[in-house]
């Protein structure tokens, strides 16, 4: 515990200057009519899957906006464009109209993921797992949810279908070498269970989030 | 004396001569192979291949057929007339009913039986898998005929093999084309200076452009190296990097660490390309870490390696790393072909505090009669023994003292199998009986063969009791000092007998008695000098790296890339390759060394308040209680226990009075 929070210190520092320059920029730009309807106010969009090997994917095929490359670290290899979730935020008499993209990638050997806000030419970091915190307490919790249920669809989609990832996650829910469990954040065992997966509760230990509160980073 | 003619490399030699199944079974998988599939990759023809040219069948029993050849102990002999021809039996005898009539059918020799046949005439002999026969690992490739011939590439028809690390050979450029085009999407470079430098020569690189799945296409090999269309590039780390002025040619890391993978050559008008491997020295203690010298000694040329337009190249993952997460494992026949540190080297290092030297082993620790030092001796005799610097090596076979059976030179002292102190020791692993009658019989034992039935702990033990009893029988001759030393070398050399003391005749390699006594105490007295007393046991306070490679996975929690959850690394992980020797990261005592769950084959080592933790490893080389000192091998990298690949799991615990807490090794590292 005493080492996430430490992380967690970190992060915000890091995090806020960017949250800052999108929701200022956001709030500077016209508003964009994609003619959602309020019935649909959170609309999940699955994409086919694109693999990039490397960081150079500005040149590369990508089937995202350009401009999300602007967010990716330099240094993320094996990206893996996961999809996108649209939803809409209401900053005084304006709806926003804000896309979450989930991307994979690896840094320094270890698999990361992160969500990045997609506003018109501008792009921002909404969440990445390198900074030690759950999606959950970064971004609304639905939100968190459907994307962590894009998440582990495409994962199904990847390895052999839902049933194949159930398989596999439920053999593998076995202590870490020194018997500690396995950790999951409430989004995605809400999202397993939307898959019809559910983990034994003696086989993991639930995360304890701080839950996210709109413009928290911005204060 | 003593080394392995199947493993030496001679300039010239065929890299089919030198490689064995074994030595490719985790990266290529040649050994999944049969002749069929050989055949069709290299244009053998079967029909026309008789069994007595496949070398591979020699030493096989017509037992060992049967069993490695799918169905065919269900065949009948009329449905099998090479077989129907050399036994007199029944027609409706199937094989297998024949060979279960008399243990002798099925030790005779297979080839003997039906040499003069083709292959094609024994029913799916072409269907059996290489690694199906028994002791295939040790199988040389030339053995195999049509294997030899397969570039690598051709093994990419081998599905799910080559996954993602290889690329196709589009166009070879000489060292002018560049000048036109100049290079976009190099893969080529160095860890000090990434694996995209483009090339920077004004009269251009030669280089070699590849074609394959996402940024493959178009990616770019460029020639490494200080000639004409060559490219140097940053390299090396610490004290050491700065060797060789701190460069190294371009290339790429496919195989891991140990070595680079440069473009030496290209030819235009052929379409070829020419690969070359380079290798780097590494100082990482004890006592201190000296970091490596950039990848320079070389080049090696590596014809397996070479290629043509339209065929394969072997890149690794395009990973930022050169291709070092790729997971080939490079044969370990390629490693030995390192040239020696030069004198450059050795220079810096004695220069830096650094003791020049090889790793000696726990079971060395401590001093005999006359305050020999072990470990120094041992390294003594391995410089006599120049080709034995491993506990697997399998040296010369020759007819055992009393003429009835064959005795083979086993391990890092080159000890014979006919020794009765040897037999013993064998004698105690299970299964050793099985395997001295195999030797006896004049069967070459594997390394792995060695390193199971012979094991370096028992080498080590056997050592130091065996050269104890040297030393006592020269002091009994009244000799000391310098002469003790030659004395207990050429009892170890000539054996104990006084008759042959100082013996001038020498062996087919112009070795002498009495020069073997000189040369190992010369070495012993220099090694003595050079590097002081090794201390076994004591903590230093530091840790060195017990591998000296890339860390693959950090302490502390991360995400599962496919289940989402964060799941706990309670160690660092390094690369390794199988094989690859584990050193103590500081002196202390082995507090457990054995399998530990999910840990696999495990040492832990206290070093008074913290203790250090190996895992996965594939062999143990100590025993609880043992003293170690800092750097002492003690087993080597594995993928024992749960583990997807071999690497090394390193951990660091803190000690207190309620037990042990795991740690970030990177703090003391």
């Amino acid at each position: 515990m005493k080492q996430s929070k430490l992380i967690r210190f970190i992060g915000l520092s890091v995090l806020t200057a960017g949250i800052v320059m999108l929701i200022s920029a956001a709030l500077s730009m016209p508003s964009i009519s994609t003619g959602f309807q309020p019935d649909e106010i959170i609309k999940v969009t699955g994409r086919k899957a694109v693999t990039i090997s490397d960081s150079s994917i500005k040149n590369a095929d990508k089937g995202f906006p350009e401009t999300l490359t602007n967010c990716l670290f330099e240094k993320a290899t094996n990206v893996q464009y996961v999809g996108i979730h649209t939803t809409t935020e209401r900053s005084g008499d304006t709806d926003h109209n804000l896309k979450y993209h989930l991307f994979l990638y690896e840094m320094d050997g270890e698999h990361q993921q992160t969500a990045l806000l997609e506003f018109g030419s501008v792009c921002g970091t909404a969440y990445d797992s390198w900074l030690g915190l759950e999606m959950s307490e970064m971004m609304p919790m639905e939100v968190a949810q459907s994307l962590s249920l894009l998440r582990y669809q495409y994962i199904a989609e990847t390895i052999g279908g839902v049933q194949e990832l159930k398989r596999m996650l439920l053999e593998s829910l076995t202590p870490a070498l020194d018997g500690t469990l396995s950790r999951f954040a409430p989004e995605n065992i809400w999202a397993l269970g939307q898959l019809g997966i559910v983990p034994p509760e003696d086989k993991y230990e639930l995360i304890e989030i701080e839950p996210y509160t709109p413009g928290q980073f911005s204060q | 004396m003593g080394y392995d003619p199947a493993r030496h490399w001679e300039a010239g030699d065929l890299p089919a001569d030198v490689f064995t199944l074994g030595d490719f079974q985790s990266s290529f998988k040649t050994q999944e192979l049969n002749l069929d599939q050989v055949a069709q990759l290299s244009g053998l023809d079967l029909q026309q291949l008789r069994i007595k040219d496949v070398p591979f069948f020699e030493d096989k029993t017509f037992s060992e057929v049967a069993d490695a050849v799918p169905a065919l102990k269900e065949f009948s002999l009329e449905e099998v007339p090479a077989l129907a021809e050399v036994f007199d039996a029944d027609l409706s005898t199937t094989i297998g009913e024949l060979i279960d009539t008399d243990e002798l059918i099925g030790n005779m020799n297979f080839n003997n039986l039906v040499g003069e046949f083709s292959v094609m005439d024994i029913p799916n002999l072409d269907l059996a898998a290489l690694d199906s026969f028994k002791n295939w690992q040790a199988t040389a490739m030339s053995e195999v005929p049509g294997l030899g011939d397969i570039g690598l590439g051709k093994l990419s028809q081998v599905p799910d093999i080559f996954s993602g690390v290889t690329a196709t050979h589009d166009i070879s450029f000489g060292a002018k084309e560049n000048t036109k085009t100049p290079t976009r999407h190099s893969i080529t470079g160095s860890s000090k200076d990434g694996f995209s430098v483009q090339c920077v020569q004004q009269r251009g690189c030669a280089h070699v452009e590849l074609t394959g799945a996402g940024n493959m296409h178009g990616a770019q090999w460029i020639a490494g190296g200080e000639g004409k269309g060559q490219q140097m590039v940053n390299g090396g780390e610490k004290v050491l990097g700065a060797v060789n002025g701190g460069k190294e040619p371009t290339g790429r890391l496919p195989f891991g660490e140990a070595f680079k993978v440069v473009l030496d050559e290209t030819s235009e008008s052929k379409g070829t390309a020419e690969f070359a491997l380079y290798f780097k020295y590494c100082y990482k203690g004890p006592p201190v870490d000296l970091g490596c010298t950039p990848y320079f000694l070389g080049p090696i040329p590596m014809p397996i390696l070479n290629s043509k337009e339209k065929g394969m190249i072997i890149t690794g993952f395009l990973d930022a790393f050169g291709g070092v997460t790729s997971g080939l494992q490079a044969p370990k026949a390629w490693e030995k072909l390192s040239p020696p540190p030069s004198q450059d080297i050795k220079n810096v290092v004695n220069a830096n505090g650094g003791r020049f030297g090889s790793r000696g082993n726990s079971r060395l620790c401590g001093s005999g009669p006359e305050g020999i030092d072990f470990k120094a001796l041992g390294d003594a005799y391995k410089t006599i023994e120049s080709n034995i610097h491993e506990y697997e090596a399998v040296g010369v076979n020759i007819p055992s003292e009393d003429s009835t059976f064959r005795s083979f030179g086993l391990g890092r002292y080159q000890y014979m199998s006919d020794r009765e102190d040897v037999r013993a020791a064998i004698l105690r692993e299970p299964g050793g009986r099985e395997f001295l009658a195999r030797t006896d019989a004049g069967q070459k034992p594997s390394k792995e063969d060695v390193s199971t039935y012979f094991p370096v702990s028992v080498q080590d033990g056997l050592f130091v009791d065996d050269q104890k009893q040297l030393i006592q029988w020269a002091k009994e001759e009244g000799y000391t000092g310098d002469r003790l030393i030659e004395v207990v070398g050429q009892m170890h050399f000539g054996g104990p007998n006084p008759a042959i003391r100082d013996s001038a005749g020498t062996d087919a390699n112009g070795m002498s008695i009495r020069l073997y006594g000189e040369k190992l105490n010369s070495a012993y007295r220099d090694i003595l000098q050079t590097n002081g007393s090794f201390d076994c046991g004591k903590s230093t306070g530091t840790l060195i790296s017990p591998i000296g490679t890339a860390i693959t996975s950090r302490y502390g929690y991360r995400i599962h890339p496919i289940f989402g959850d964060s799941r706990f690394h309670s160690g660092t992980d390094f690369g390794a390759y199988t094989g690859q020797p584990i050193l103590a990261a500081d002196g202390g005592v082995i507090t457990y060394a054995g399998g530990m769950g999910g840990y696999g084959n495990t040492i832990v080592i206290e070093h008074g308040d913290i203790e250090t933790l190996y895992a996965h490893l594939s062999q143990i080389n100590v025993n609880i209680g043992d003293s170690v000192a800092q750097g002492d091998e003690i087993g080597l990298a594995g993928s024992t226990g749960n583990s997807t690949g071999p690497h090394l799991h390193f951990e660091v615990r803190v000690l207190d009075s309620g037990g042990s807490i795991s740690t970030n090794p990177e703090d003391y590292l």
